[in-house]
């Protein structure tokens, strides 16, 4: 008992995370395509938002499927920030996956179904939902029921809108459903016509004042306007993958939110590919090719690669966006090399956008948004020594400096970041060119110095 | 700069008398509804009635007629209106199309396929959260 009333109980306040490319809304560009200099947190890489934004426009009108596109360009050159620009200005409609060249080895799925699933999470089959409802306020309900307790009931309801105002006759079945949602007078109700199922939307707001005393879970709205019998029309965009994993037998849907989907067999995926073909042919589908964004490509081996070729020529592909940093490197897998580590007759499907190095005076810009994406109020003088250290330096490296340096000016209780509190942080954090020539400097005082000579050929796939 | 004016006039022109046609489209689905409810109405009564002969209103005529007759006479009407409405709800949405097109927006997709069945719906909506 006494531990009990030691307990006491905090409010917990929830921190967002600031991801790296938290701060980019969309690709910054104009109606006829052209890209702004600073908008929506981007910032220069006009020719390659150019090339990007005519991609996201054909995916959009479907024009395109199918394609690859490789994203190619030298560490932080904005090549991630590109795609999340694409994905944001696809907007929902399509769909997009994101994942890392890494991410597919996994112990629980094999390559290529971890590629496959991929795939088809990018692609997104359209259908309309059509129901007859009729939706109105009640305004009078009257039950008869027998006098034995048994037997057929009859009922009356007046249903009304803002317009009009009429009767219904109930039959049993219906005023079953009625007595089970607890329909009384001045509720907002829909019955679909179909199946005769009728919910319960709320009160009606002119009822609002009929009692002193309500429960919480009230909820009040306006009376329907117009035709008492509506049309309700619903367009849903459900990816392939979610339709695949309801049908494997196996799983079930309870794998939708633990995502743990495991292998889905072939077979399954035949079935919904003709029940999405048969659909398509009756027009009852449309297929919406989304984008699937393979971030780190080098880092797929050369069956990911062949299994890719295969799958972009099906008939139901996605457009895949890829981003490489690499130069010419070994193809992982193999011992031959190739542009970007990618084999040449996957290169020859792709459109290759560059990216291509932030001037200094993008850097600054850069650094400017992040600042205010961060909460951080940063000194005139500062801004420029961190773009300095930018240069110089990396990108990165500056970007993690604003949050560190932040942190350092508010223990002073500053309320801005000035040039003593980046030139500390700069003290403090090394990057990776000081670290390097440190451990260069005191290689023979470190652990296992003597075998390091053999060891550094060994590595594969790293060309640095 | 002329032709542009007159360019941008027609525009906006073109863009109200479609707004226009849309409300008074939506106007009459409901009177249509409102009297596809009345005569609903009315084949319920006229059905409930023990008399063998019903009176109906022509205009303004009353007019004593058989109840089958009657009947028969109702559920013409409640067809014709029925795809009175079907029609105008295919007509509103290739005018919210063109409407949509004047404005610059993108067309709404979807809409113009066909629904899937109720199994269907079903399957999805207890499988697929969120549906």
């Amino acid at each position: 008992m006494t531990d009990a009333e030691k307990l006491e109980i905090r409010d917990i306040t929830r921190i967002e995370r600031i991801g790296a490319h938290s701060h980019i809304r969309g690709l910054g560009l104009d109606d006829v395509l052209e890209a702004r200099n600073v908008s929506q947190g981007m910032v220069g890489q006009k020719d390659a938002r150019r090339a990007a934004g005519i991609v996201v426009n054909m995916v959009k009108e479907g024009k395109i499927a199918g394609r690859c596109i490789l994203l190619a360009g030298e560490p932080s050159t904005g090549k991630t920030a590109i795609a999340v620009g694409m994905a944001q200005a696809l907007g929902t409609e399509s769909p997009f996956t994101s994942m890392s060249g890494s991410e597919i080895y996994s112990l629980e799925m094999s390559k290529t179904e971890a590629l496959a699933q991929a795939l088809r999470k990018s692609i997104g089959v359209r259908i309309k939902e059509e129901t007859e409802i009729i939706e109105g306020e009640v305004v009078e309900i009257q039950i008869d029921r027998p006098a034995t307790g048994t037997g057929q009931k009859i009922g009356k309801v007046t249903l009304k809108t803002t317009e009009m105002e009429t009767n219904y006759d109930l039959g049993n079945k219906i005023i079953e459903c009625f007595m089970k949602e607890k329909i009384q007078a001045g509720d907002v109700i829909t019955i679909d016509k179909a199946s005769g199922k009728v919910t319960k939307l709320g009160r009606s707001f002119t009822r609002a004042r009929d009692y002193d005393a309500t429960g919480a879970q009230t909820r009040f709205v306006q009376c329907p306007e117009g035709e008492l019998q509506k049309r309700k029309e619903v367009v849903h965009t459900v990816t392939l993958h979610e339709i695949d994993v309801i049908n494997s037998r196996t799983h079930g849907f309870l794998a939708l939110f633990s995502g743990d989907t495991g292998e889905i067999k072939q077979e399954v995926r035949d079935q919904i590919n003709n029940k999405v073909m048969e659909w398509r042919e009756e027009g009852k589908a449309e297929i919406n090719p989304g984008v699937l964004f393979l971030d780190e490509a080098h880092m797929l081996d050369i069956e990911c690669f062949s299994y890719l070729n295969r799958a972009l020529e099906s008939d139901m592909a996605p457009i895949v966006v890829m981003a490489t940093n690499r130069g010419i490197t070994k193809i992982r897998g193999t011992n031959y090399r190739s542009p970007h580590g990618i084999p040449i007759d996957l290169l020859d499907r792709m459109i290759i956008i560059r990216t291509v190095p932030y001037t200094e005076k993008e850097i600054k810009e850069i650094l400017k948004i992040r600042c205010e994406e961060e909460d951080c109020t940063m000194n005139a003088d500062a801004l420029t020594v961190l773009t300095r250290i930018a240069t110089e330096t990396s990108l990165r490296y500056a970007i993690q400096l604003i949050t560190t340096s932040n942190l350092v000016s508010r223990r002073r209780k500053a309320s801005e970041v000035l040039v003593e509190d980046v030139k500390k942080v700069y003290s403090l954090f090394l990057d990776e060119g000081r670290s390097s020539r440190i451990l260069k400097e005191f290689q023979d005082e470190f652990m296992f110095s003597e075998v390091l000579d053999d060891k550094s050929t060994a590595m594969d796939c790293d060309d640095h | 700069m002329m032709d542009d004016a007159t360019k941008t006039i027609n525009l906006l022109i073109e863009t109200e008398r479609l707004a226009d046609k849309i409300l008074q489209n939506k106007h009459e689905i409901v009177a249509l509804d409102k009297r596809r409810q009345h005569t609903r109405e009315a084949i319920r009564e006229v059905e409930k009635s023990d008399e063998k002969k019903a009176w109906i209103a022509v205009g303004s005529m009353l007019i004593e007629m058989k109840k089958e007759k009657a009947l028969e006479l109702l559920q013409k009407d409640q067809n014709v209106i029925n795809q009175e409405i079907n029609k105008l709800r295919s007509d509103q949405k290739v005018l919210v199309g063109q409407h949509r097109d004047l404005e610059f927006a993108d067309p709404l997709k979807g809409f113009d396929l066909n629904p899937l069945s109720r199994d269907e719906v079903g399957a999805f909506r207890t499988n697929l959260p969120g549906f």
